[in-house]
């Protein structure tokens, strides 16, 4: 098995068991519409080369969502980043009971989300809603 | 012609305190420097204008580390070890080297009977522990023979 194959495919698996009472969650996919989300993965890079050949790889994801935005202080801001906190807080407690399956000959080691990453990533044209981006990392030894 | 890879060159630790070895390899480390350390002395013969060096002796070491991974059998035991602060003899351990052939095989063994284990610093931030092989004394060379999860050195 390659190092990367199927990773994708397990983080979403995995997150798919986010309780959400949003629009079902979708991998790497457009988002048109106030409550769209998905999984968006990145290409995982290389953190540890051991001696006995093994490796350790980092893969990034984040849940990408949709949700209504204002320009006022009437707290629509603030609900719409409810979701992704969840789901940060989702992440962070699946440590180390529930895990993606990653297959054999392949090892979680670590998995958690990113501090300091900013939440907003851009106002619609329609200017009444925005996407955030709630990004977390997965770790593992192959 | 093989390219030698990393993976190949396995420094071991035997962890059995009985006199048949248990060859514990060094796995999750992301170092490998072998410092062979030559002993040299300096000569001014009368016959030559400049010095002449001659190596005497070595004093080979191995830095290494291991990822605390606390089902990893050679942290479970280095951890312990160390933490028992042993000094002298206590920190002797049998250490062998598997090398590969000219195949690309490792059949190889290099056993330092009288190596120390010296460590070096617990970094929890890190992930690692880390800590050199001292390999003092004279080498034994050999062949090693590797099947499954079992290591065996015959000098």
């Amino acid at each position: 098995m390659r190092s990367s194959e199927g990773v994708s495919k397990a983080l979403f698996d995995w997150a798919t068991g986010f309780a959400s009472s949003g629009a079902p969650l979708r991998l790497n996919a457009p988002l048109e519409r106030s409550g769209d989300r998905c999984l968006v993965t990145g290409a995982a890079t290389t953190t540890a080369d051991y001696i006995d050949g093994r490796r350790e790889r980092r893969m990034d994801f984040s849940l990408v969502l949709m949700a209504p935005w204002s320009e006022g202080a009437d707290g629509l801001n603030a609900a719409a980043l409810e979701e992704g906190e969840r789901w940060l807080d989702w992440v962070e407690a699946q440590w180390p009971d529930n895990l993606p399956d990653l297959g054999e000959g392949r090892e979680v080691t670590q998995l958690t989300t990113y501090d300091g990453a900013p939440l907003l990533v851009q106002v619609m044209p329609d200017a009444v809603t925005a996407k955030y981006q709630f990004m977390a990392h997965l770790d593992y030894r192959s | 012609m093989a390219k030698l890879t990393r993976n190949l060159f396995i420094p071991c630790i035997d962890t059995s305190d009985t006199s048949t070895p248990t060859w514990t390899p060094i796995d999750l480390s992301t170092i490998f420097e072998f410092a062979f350390n030559p002993q040299e002395e300096t000569y001014g013969y009368i016959c030559n204008a400049n010095d002449s060096t001659e190596v005497t002796g070595y004093a080979p070491e191995l830095p290494q580390e291991i990822v605390l991974d606390s089902a990893n059998p050679i942290y479970a035991f280095l951890f312990d070890f160390f933490m028992g602060f042993p000094v002298g003899s206590d920190l002797n351990r049998k250490v062998l080297l598997c090398a590969p052939d000219s195949t690309g095989a490792v059949t190889k063994g290099y056993m330092w009977p009288q190596a120390v284990l010296s460590p070096t610093a617990l970094n929890t931030v890190d992930g690692k522990l880390t800590f050199t092989l001292k390999l003092n004394g004279d080498k034994q060379d050999g062949t090693v023979a590797i099947s499954g999860g079992n290591i065996t050195f015959t000098a």
